[in-house]
């Protein structure tokens, strides 16, 4: 039974792809609540999922078209897959009945058959990151990437005018990422002759051809960079993220590049942990994520314009991410993994805030927030308890996921450790001087003359300020959520690891 | 200087690229190897057995649509994207205000006797050797994707000439022609998921088509099956050819692209962004 909920992760929100434009097409409304209710019935079937992996510590496997292992496509949930799942589903809920068309200005409402399109968009791209996180085939991960990545162009762009820019350079470099991975898979079956994640890491000890090998890692490494915005290769990501419409910036920038960031530690901590090229491109990983979380910070400091500076926080806080998967230990994958979460909701929550006020003033200076918390205190105080969990204060989820980085950095030691340590310090300390900068226009400066009074659209409000409650509650019941999420989670990657020794 | 520091930067990388690649490849097992890992680890298995499992005669058939069959299905919805992604970024988020009159644009009934015989002569052609394609996959080379491309171009044939399946309706911006595309387009992929997801209903994984009662041994099952999905392959991605041909109908007729015999229509450009 719980063997079909794990097939139907990924078709139900395929179905749902495929449903929305017909629905949309035919009846000219009601994809709204279709599409609600499809994604809240795939969240609660990841919410199944995830709850008998915690439980029984066993993944959950299931066999397409009932070929077993590397003659067909598995998926798989483990509790790190489970986990990825529950978080992309649970995140499309919020965003899924917004208003697709909140564009800037937002002065013509859009078509019911356009919003129903967006709609399926949205859909595929759930899709496509679940497929991302529960599948044991490389190949098969290649083709989810694709599915992903086409939706989430077609949400970039649906912003109409520089979106549509931002969304073809997003497609130029998502596209060189793709052929990137798929030729390093393609070395790998070379190599091999298989394409299953499990199978790989059995028979790639064995394989001698050096170059080849090399070639193979460091394309997938590559690749999955790109897509997980690893400083230097994170140029779409601010134009990207700043000018998709605010329900598609607030989902794309809570999960899009994190689901990378999983395959890259699914990918390199795991499958190809074994092969020395792999350690190196860890380590390589440590020192460019390092680098990131610095550059990322430093620019988010030059900006003014609120959601470009959250983009570039976004930078800052992969390279975290990123640096933890690098150095791979228990506890470092730990902070990674509630890093993950953290951001995720309290960066989700910051994009539609922040968007969706920008998007009704039609501007997206950080001045345009000034006065915010006599007009509407409630909205202000969600998007101020986020900033909080982006500096790393307590009692937020993102004091407890830095603190565990900061704890996995200093026991790492070394040059690479120690950097990591003082980058991720100096990261806190500039998003405190960027987001305090914000936070004091909202609560301490009056409105400035002339300007319309914001409002968050009420369809916004909502998923505004419940991620701003889990953030909260993540923050004060931190414990449990390393408990019951998390640590699952590590052991999956862990254990597979210790096998291998 | 900038331009050309940014040039000489991406040969640098391109050229790194392929002095790796060239090292790498080096180490492959020769093209062709009958003792590669590719040859003798999971290979032999669709070989020797393919006919026997999955009932295909056409090995590369058995691999996409039953070994590999949830692949087919992402390469399927990967199509499907591509065409909902153009159509959205194309035709349904044109801004600024509609023309008064939209031009007719294509989508019309075109008077040319010429044309009309031409597409009188080529579409039956066109239309019913797709559907060979689709069917011959099954022994020879062809199958779903190919057999849809023909049958959509087939489709965009006849309405090109002869406008959308209710001209009188047509002028609207989602006329019959975009509800008909998005209509195959959709009912394709639905199809091979319900497919998929009615072996699931009779105790089987995902796409495990051994297990429909279809009155046959399991091998017949799966390759009546591969049929299917085949089918739906060829519905969805013909309907695809049609979202895309529409989203260009779309674009002449809503952005005032004035056709050679139309009078112009100023067009305001979208100004915020």
């Amino acid at each position: 039974m719980i063997e079909a909920l794990a097939g139907l992760l990924v078709a139900l929100p395929l179905a749902g792809a495929a449903l929305m434009p017909m629905v949309a097409v035919l009846r000219r409304r009601g994809t709204r609540w279709l599409a609600f209710g499809l994604h809240l019935l795939t969240f609660a079937a990841a919410a199944a999922v995830f709850a008998r992996t915690a439980a029984t510590g066993e993944a959950i496997a299931h066999r397409m078209g009932g070929w077993p292992g590397p003659f067909g496509i598995e998926l798989r949930l483990d509790g790190l897959s489970a986990l990825i799942a529950l978080l992309v589903t649970g995140l499309s809920c919020f965003v899924a009945s917004a208003p697709v068309d909140a564009s800037r200005g937002a002065t013509r409402r859009a078509s019911p058959v356009r919003e129903g399109l967006v709609r399926g968009a949205l859909s595929m791209l759930v899709a496509g990151l679940v497929g991302i996180a529960a599948t044991r085939d490389v190949f098969n991960l290649f083709v989810f990437l694709e599915i992903s990545s086409l939706a989430v162009y077609t949400l970039v762009a649906s912003g109409g005018g520089r979106a549509t820019v931002a969304a073809f350079r997003y497609l130029i470099a998502g596209t060189a990422a793709g052929s990137l991975y798929l030729l390093g898979v393609g070395f790998l079956y070379g190599l091999t002759g298989t394409l299953n994640m499990d199978d790989l890491a059995a028979r790639l000890p064995g394989v001698e051809a050096d170059a080849a090998l090399t070639a193979a890692v460091a394309l997938i490494a590559a690749g999955l960079a790109i897509k997980a915005a690893l400083f230097p290769l994170h140029g779409w990501l601010p134009d990207a993220y700043v000018f998709a419409p605010a329900p598609a910036a607030g989902f794309i920038s809570a999960v899009m590049a994190k689901v990378s960031a999983y395959a890259l530690l699914r990918l390199l901590g795991e499958t190809l942990r074994g092969i020395p090229a792999g350690a190196m491109a860890l380590e390589t990983m440590v020192w460019l994520g390092t680098l990131g979380v610095l550059v990322g910070g430093g620019m988010a400091l030059a900006q003014r314009d609120a959601p470009r500076m959250l983009a570039w926080s976004s930078v800052s806080a992969m390279g975290a991410i990123l640096l933890a998967v690098g150095i791979g230990s228990p506890l470092a994958l730990a902070g990674a993994l509630f890093h993950v979460v953290a951001h995720a909701l309290a960066k989700g929550c910051l994009f539609l805030g922040v968007g969706g006020l920008a998007e009704t003033l039609g501007a997206g200076d950080r001045r345009a927030l000034r006065g915010l918390g006599r007009r509407a205190p409630w909205t202000a105080a969600a998007l101020t308890l986020a900033a909080f969990s982006m500096i790393g204060l307590p009692p937020t989820a993102g004091f407890s996921s830095k603190l565990l980085l900061l704890r996995a950095s200093l026991a790492e030691g070394g040059p690479a450790g120690v950097a990591a340590f003082v980058a991720l310090l100096a990261s806190s300390g500039l998003a405190a001087l960027y987001f305090l900068r914000v936070l004091e226009g909202i609560w301490f400066r009056p409105r400035p003359e002339g300007r319309p009074a914001q409002r968050l659209p009420r369809a916004l409000a909502a998923p505004v300020l419940s991620l701003a409650v889990l953030v909260l509650l993540g923050g004060v019941f931190s414990a449990v959520v390393e408990r019951e999420f998390v640590s699952g989670a590590v052991e999956a990657v862990a254990g597979a690891t210790a096998d291998e020794r | 200087m900038k331009a050309r520091l940014r040039a000489a930067a991406a040969a640098l990388i391109l050229g790194g690229l392929f002095v790796g690649l060239l090292a790498g490849v080096r180490d492959l097992p020769p093209i062709g190897d009958p003792s590669s890992p590719a040859s003798t680890h999971v290979s032999p298995r669709f070989i020797e057995e393919a006919r026997r499992e999955t009932g295909a005669l056409n090995m590369v058939t058995a691999v996409l649509a039953d070994y590999r069959g949830y692949d087919t299905l992402g390469e399927t919805a990967v199509i499907f994207a591509a065409g909902l992604g153009a159509f959205v970024i194309l035709a349904a988020s044109i801004g600024g205000p509609r023309r008064e009159t939209p031009g007719p644009g294509l989508s019309h009934r075109v008077d040319s006797l010429l044309l009309d015989t031409a597409a009188r002569v080529l579409a039956p052609f066109l239309l019913l050797f797709a559907v060979y394609v689709l069917v011959h996959g099954h022994v020879s080379p062809g199958g779903g994707f190919q057999g849809g491309v023909l049958f959509g171009l087939g489709l965009v044939t006849l309405r090109l000439v002869w406008g959308p399946p209710r001209p009188d309706r047509a002028a609207s911006r989602f006329g019959p022609g975009v509800r008909a595309s998005f209509l195959l387009a959709s009912a394709g992929l639905l199809a091979y998921i319900a497919i998929g997801i009615a072996a699931m209903a009779f105790g089987g994984a995902f796409l495990d088509y051994g297990v429909l009662p279809l009155g046959q041994d399991p091998a017949h099952v799966r390759e009546l099956a591969t049929l299917g999905v085949e089918a739906a392959v060829f519905v969805a991605v013909s309907g695809t050819v049609a979202v895309l041909f529409e989203t260009i109908a779309v674009g002449v007729a809503e952005t005032g692209r004035p056709l050679p015999n139309e009078d112009p229509a100023p067009v305001e450009a979208r100004e915020e962004g």
